[in-house]
């Protein structure tokens, strides 16, 4: 199922357990992920697994200050870690599905930065990579039984079939897609 | 060479080691007496596997089937990454040219299993197992049929002055690039002969190469676009008049093609073209080499010696691989794993010690304006020191040991008491560069050496350049991206040190860029006035800094945008010796054409006369006169149209322009209309024209009409140059035109500017505090 957002996902998409949650997004919506990760973090614990180190710090900070001035305490609430290969996503998430079993409930929320960024690699085999993009969908899996879990994902580039590949993969496994609408065109005026 | 019952005893340098078919490996060895020799070495290769026990049976079953020799035993090995020996099942393959094929077949078949060592260059191999290096002199015990029964190194790669190898040096070089226009003639040197063979008609050039190739026996052929052109083409003709190339010296060899790459580094786009390998005789393309204009052929030498890269190799490939094959080689040293891939991924953090910690070098806003006893004082290598001197390494950060210390701002501990592989690898390196830096110092200007050692010490700052990066690079081995933080964070801790140290001694701090810092001390002149502050902070920070050179006087330059915001690192001066030393205005830039870069250094050379910055408003005539007559030169049009030259480097394919009006884009489609097609990360040259599109490709054929060249644009970037450089002084940018065409004089400029250069220039404009 595709849906669209228009702004932020704080807003309009409600996160919950059980669920697998994609926003398909030029740059893998940064933005908006940066200010999903920030709308948690005032709530309670979220742990972010950045795929694209699109992680920043300042601007969450930025987006946290808007409701309080404790900027420190929401801060310490996101656990963050980046991985720079798709063998280190794979590492990542397979950390987090063991450690989300053992943690009390609720779970922290999850949020996954720009999943297909390291997979998009052309120096790993496709073979490869979709070996351990399977991998990742069954951690995605164990995680999203015990917490909310949104991913974002960035379009493929029109020259590579591969990266296609890997995102039509993503689409057909995830629960429920949320795609960034195009900023409306500004109205012309006329004068008739 | 000396010649035995059993065999021979050689004396001399390696020059090349690679796989053969069934004798293990092929040593070309230049022996003391001049001769070339091929020597063979059985050579088996060890990589290892982990695994489960039930994985690891079903590798051994699979290896069983394997039509080749090999042998598979159960043992234990250190993973540096756990930082405990873990137990790993090794695959011996007997002959060395078997093993990559083995483990692609392996790692497809076996995707979950963790390979490591599985993908090491033999060279390091060889390196690791022998001690022996490219170009490193070594004795060798071989028998009647050339098989190596022992071999000895007898340097190290740290020696300043390795006996060096007597090596025959072929250079080619084709009259024009063939990217611009049809080569017609080959410029051909070796030792005192120098010649010019014209490339028509094709057969009698074809069989002059070969005579030269069969006659000389070159050990290096020299190209320029030889990787790109020039071999290809000689395959070409040879193949076609049927006149035998010897190329290689290794028989039965074609050549080896590695095909072209684009990659990011550092932000940038960087294209290498095709390479051509040879066999036992090396091949290095000028134009397709990394960085040969900083460091030549002695700095491929060094690069190999302390790499261990083979030359070809190494000549062509990035710092940062140096730098890998570097760690890999100290990794089999000490025993320790190469991981194939780095699964190791950054432990989680919080957010908030993101926020606090990874912060980069720190920097200190310069003081805009002309200064004068400034000193600028430098850590040497200040990441690499740091490295070294806190043991920052993979293993060492986040450490659990009791004696771990706490990293500044970080909130991670560090293990400081057992040498990491990082601080093991750079040490040496480290070491050689200070000693190259202290002989430059010292040698007279005349001495042969210095200039080697200079080419020497730039090689080695671009591998030491790259190690802190690497640290943080996601394909490196051994990188880890909180060893990466670590080093900033040190770095931050070492700078704001010396900053106290400084302000201590009564120093102003004008500026502090990552690893240097601009001091002030009104009345210092000499190098022995620096040297207690040298001597403190090194004391206070445990890492050597030098002074780099006490300014007669230097300008740091605000932001374009707005005069009152400074611009880190964008400044030029003048040591008291009379370099020029110059960051981030138009003629450090290679965008910028030669006209207007050359007008640059000149009124620079010209402001070298002013021993103070109160002298430089003395030199104003000359410099109106001297920028007057670079302009008129350029207006006219009289000057090499090579001098009006824009490039600029591609960042993307001409599809992905945007705007396809802007220069760049323009000159791409001009380029492509007629066939020449230019990748991202490669230079595209173009002349700006009048008229539409408002450029010309430097690439196109025919010839170009000077009266084109769209002389008031130039005219735009020369004034906007001639500001960087008198605007310390004073001028606005309008006012500069004012003074420049004789509409105003320099005493009639609006005086707030005057304010802002500071009080202590007025009076050398005839002015008074009190206006």
């Amino acid at each position: 199922m595709m849906n669209a957002i228009a702004n932020s996902p704080g807003d309009t998409l409600e996160l919950a357990s059980g669920q697998i949650l994609a926003i398909l997004a030029p740059h893998a919506g940064r933005s908006l992920m940066l200010e999903t990760a920030a709308r948690f973090a005032l709530r309670g614990p979220v742990r972010v697994l950045d795929g694209s180190n699109h992680f920043n710090a300042y601007i969450v900070a930025r987006s946290i200050r808007r409701f309080t001035a404790d900027i420190d305490s929401a801060l310490a609430r996101i656990s963050l870690a980046r991985a720079f290969t798709c063998y280190q996503m794979e590492a990542l998430l397979a950390a987090a599905a063991l450690l989300v079993q053992h943690q009390p409930a609720p779970a922290p929320a999850t949020l996954i930065f720009d999943l297909l960024a390291t997979f998009y690699d052309e120096n790993v085999h496709l073979v490869e990579r979709q070996r351990l993009l399977l991998l990742c969908q069954r951690y995605f899996r164990a995680i999203s039984a015990h917490s909310p879990l949104l991913i974002s994902l960035r379009p493929a580039s029109a020259d590579r079939p591969d990266q296609q590949t890997l995102l039509d993969e993503m689409l057909a496994f995830a629960d429920d897609i949320w795609q960034a609408e195009a900023p409306a065109a500004p109205a012309i005026p006329r004068l008739f | 060479m000396m010649d035995g019952a059993a065999g021979s005893s050689f004396l001399g340098w390696v020059m090349d080691v690679f796989e053969t078919a069934r004798q293990g490996v092929v040593l070309w060895f230049l022996s003391e007496d001049g001769t070339r020799c091929r020597l063979t070495q059985p050579f088996p290769v060890t990589f290892y596997a982990a695994a489960d026990p039930a994985r690891l049976q079903a590798l051994q079953h699979e290896l069983a089937q394997q039509p080749i020799k090999l042998c598979t035993y159960e043992t234990q090995r250190r993973d540096l990454f756990i930082n405990a020996e873990i137990p790993v099942l090794a695959i011996e393959v007997e002959q060395t040219i078997q093993q990559p094929l083995l483990f692609q077949r392996l790692s497809q078949a076996f995707p979950d299993i963790t390979f490591y060592d599985a993908d090491i260059q033999l060279s390091l191999r060889y390196q690791a197992r022998t001690g022996v290096f490219p170009l490193a002199y070594c004795r060798i015990n071989a028998d009647a049929n050339h098989v190596v029964q022992s071999i000895q190194p007898l340097d190290t790669p740290w020696e300043l002055d390795p006996p060096p190898p007597p090596l025959r040096i072929l250079s080619l070089e084709p009259d024009v690039n063939p990217v611009h226009s049809e080569p017609t003639e080959l410029l051909i040197r070796y030792e005192k002969h120098t010649g010019r063979i014209p490339l028509q008609p094709e057969r009698p050039f074809i069989i002059n190469i070969a005579s030269i190739l069969q006659t000389y026996d070159p050990d290096i052929l020299l190209t320029n676009w030889g990787d790109t052109w020039l071999i290809d083409h000689l395959l070409k003709l040879s193949k076609k008049w049927k006149i035998p190339l010897p190329l290689n010296r290794e028989p039965g060899r074609g050549v080896a093609r590695r095909g072209e790459k684009v990659y990011f580094s550092y932000g940038q786009v960087i294209h290498r073209g095709q390479q051509v390998h040879l066999f036992g005789r090396l091949h290095i393309d000028r134009c397709n080499a990394m960085l040969w204009g900083d460091y030549g052929l002695d700095g491929v030498f060094e690069l190999g010696r302390v790499t261990g890269l083979p030359l070809q190799m190494s000549a062509r490939v990035s710092p940062g691989s140096g730098i890998s094959a570097m760690q890999m080689t100290t990794a089999l040293h000490m025993g320790v794993l190469v991981p194939w891939h780095k699964q190791q991924a950054e432990d989680p953090r919080s957010a908030l010690s993101l926020f606090y910690g990874d912060q980069g070098g720190l920097v200190y806003q310069p003081t805009i304006g002309l200064h004068s006893h400034v000193g600028e004082i430098d850590f040497i290598s200040m990441y690499p020191s740091v490295v070294v001197h806190f043991n920052i390494s993979s293993e060492t950060v986040g450490s659990r040991s009791p004696q771990a210390e706490l990293i500044p701002e970080l909130g991670m501990t560090i293990d400081r008491t057992t040498p990491g592989l990082v601080p093991l690898t750079l040490q040496p390196l480290l070491r050689k560069r200070i000693a190259f830096k202290e002989q430059i110092l010292t040698l007279p200007e005349w001495d042969p050496l210095k200039k080697r050692y200079k080419m020497c010490a730039s090689a080695h700052k671009w591998l030491l350049v790259t190690c802190f990066g690497y640290l943080g690079y996601k394909n490196a081995r051994f990188g880890r991206i909180e060893a990466h933080q670590a080093v900033t964070a040190y770095g931050r801790e070492m700078l704001l040190a010396a900053k106290d140290v400084a302000e201590d001694l009564g120093f102003e701090v004008l500026h502090m860029y990552v690893d240097g810092l601009w001091v002030r001390k009104p009345g210092l002149k000499t190098v022995h006035d620096f040297q207690p502050i040298l001597y403190e902070v090194s004391a206070k920070t445990g890492l050597p800094i030098s002074l780099d050179g006490i300014f007669r006087w230097v300008a740091f330059l605000p932001s374009r945008r707005d005069e009152c915001i400074p611009v880190p690192n964008r400044y030029f001066g003048v040591f008291q010796d009379g370099t020029i030393k110059i960051r981030g205005i138009e003629a450090r830039r290679c965008d910028t054409p030669a006209c207007i870069s050359g007008m640059q250094m000149e009124v620079l050379k010209l402001m070298t006369k002013a021993a103070s910055a109160e002298e430089l408003p003395g030199l104003l005539p000359q410099i109106r006169a001297l920028l007057l007559k670079r302009l008129s030169l350029i207006q006219q049009r009289v000057l090499p149209l090579e001098e009006y030259l824009v490039t600029l480097k591609l960042s993307r394919t001409l599809e992905e322009y945007k705007a396809p009006n802007t220069p760049t884009a323009a000159a791409l489609a001009q380029l492509q209309a007629i066939g020449k097609s230019l990748r991202p990360g490669q230079r595209v040259r173009f002349l700006f024209t009048l008229g539409n599109p408002g450029v010309h490709a430097w690439d196109l054929p025919g010839m170009f009409d000077p009266q084109r060249l769209d002389v008031q644009r130039y005219k735009i970037l020369f004034l906007r140059a001639a500001f960087t450089l008198l605007q310390p002084m004073g001028f606005s940018e309008t006012g500069l035109e004012d003074w420049l065409f004789g509409r105003e004089r320099p005493s009639e400029l609006p005086i707030d500017t005057f304010r802002r250069v500071g009080q202590h220039l007025l009076p050398a404009f005839g002015l008074q505090e009190s206006v």
